[in-house]
């Protein structure tokens, strides 16, 4: 026996012309509530890329290197050995950073100093994220004991992750 | 003695000049010039009017606005010239409280829309498209200085008066009523897309004027009151 299958219920139509206004008014609602949703970036370190090179190609540093940033006298790289390149802390407000490369080898140490000339800008992806300086390198040079010459390869020093600074080393025979 | 002169018959006579001189004195009778009926007219009206969304969210506290007004024609109750202008204003902190971004700043869209409703009832059903942009000073400060570590020295994060400049386009969907009257009363749906944007190197800003908050494309929607007169 087939029983008369009872029609399910519907729900009635939205008014012609009212129900669009109101369905709108809420999403406006939803949407002026919603939160941020801002990622902020998570690799936010900015720092000095220092690359070393000699007679136009990389080379190792394979004696004791320590980086001094002076004026607050704080080491910056620790007696590192086999480094063909350094990372290094910028100021966030000075206009010169003066920092000094000491290579310890077995005849002797030597010192030169680095000098870095740049601008600081303060940067922030969004105002729910953490702010940091950027700079621009504007003028570097260094004292010539074991330096023979600094180039600017980035001059720009933000979140980038780019050779910013290449220091050449003087040959045997200079 | 009086006669009667006339170039054409009394029976047109709505748009012929007709001449009638009675003693010494002559009437001249200028043909009437029939007015088109208003919906075969280019020119139907013309409307001004505002946005309630933005007055409604500053009144109620909210951290950004968009004060709106905007001036309109209309066609031949299908095309509609709009030209929309507004102010637009934020006052946002992040989430931690840390940063803050200010902007108060004009913006404008021209555009047209166009009503598909066949029927000139008085209620209008619009597709429209828009061309916004904005040039606008913003700032981006914290209360909280900001601290080299190493270096050991602090001094405030406060950029003011940065600038800004962006340009973007609206596709826009909206209904319109008679209210009563001159009075209309109308919504809008609009889906934005950022062309360009010219920002500062401390930072993009959080809203920009007339567009909302900063990002290549989002949406949007107005609840407008409008005068047609």
């Amino acid at each position: 026996m087939i029983k008369d299958i009872e029609p399910t219920r519907q729900l009635a139509p939205l008014p012609h012309g009212r129900g669009w206004g109101w369905v709108f008014l809420c999403l406006l609602i939803f949407n002026l509530a919603s939160c941020d949703t801002f990622n902020c970036l998570l690799d936010t370190k900015v720092v000095c890329q220092y690359g070393f090179y000699s007679e136009g190609s990389s080379i190792s540093v394979s004696d004791t290197l320590t980086v001094t940033a002076l004026g607050i006298d704080s080491v910056l790289v620790n007696r590192q050995v086999n480094k063909s390149s350094v990372t290094l802390p910028v100021s966030y407000y000075g206009d010169v950073d003066s920092l000094e490369f000491k290579i310890k080898g077995p005849d002797g140490e030597a010192r030169d100093t680095v000098y870095m000339v740049k601008r600081n800008i303060g940067h922030i992806e969004d105002v729910s994220c953490p702010a940091h300086m950027w700079h621009t390198i504007t003028q570097v040079y260094s004292t010539h004991h074991l330096i023979d010459s600094v180039y600017i390869n980035n001059a720009d020093i933000n979140y980038d992750t780019q050779e910013n600074l290449q220091i050449y080393f003087r040959t045997a025979e200079e | 003695m009086a006669a009667l002169l006339c170039w054409c018959s009394g029976a047109v006579a709505q748009d012929t000049l007709s001449v009638e001189v009675s003693g010494d004195s002559i009437t001249v009778t200028l043909p009437k010039k029939e007015r088109k009926p208003r919906e075969q007219r280019l020119l139907q009206g013309v409307a001004v009017g505002a946005d309630l969304v933005g007055w409604v969210m500053k009144a109620a506290g909210a951290d950004w606005a968009m004060l709106e007004v905007l001036a309109r024609v209309n066609l031949k109750d299908k095309y509609f010239p709009i030209l929309e202008l507004g102010l637009g204003e934020a006052d946002h902190s992040g989430n931690d409280q840390d940063y803050q971004y200010n902007v108060r700043a004009p913006y404008f869209r021209v555009g047209m829309d166009y009503n598909i409703n066949k029927k000139h009832n008085g209620n209008r059903m619009f597709f429209g498209l828009r061309y916004g942009f904005s040039f606008f000073n913003y700032d981006l400060t914290s209360p909280t200085p900001l601290t080299d570590l190493v270096w050991k020295e602090s001094r405030p994060f406060d950029y003011e008066s940065l600038h800004g400049a962006a340009h973007w386009g609206e596709v826009v969907f909206g209904l319109e009523m008679r209210l009563w009257k001159m009075i209309r009363l109308g919504w809008d749906a609009r889906i934005k897309f950022r062309f360009t944007q010219k920002t500062d190197e401390v930072g993009p800003p959080w809203l920009i004027p007339g567009y909302g908050k900063n990002d290549t494309s989002g949406w949007g929607g107005t609840f407008k009151v409008l005068v047609e007169l």
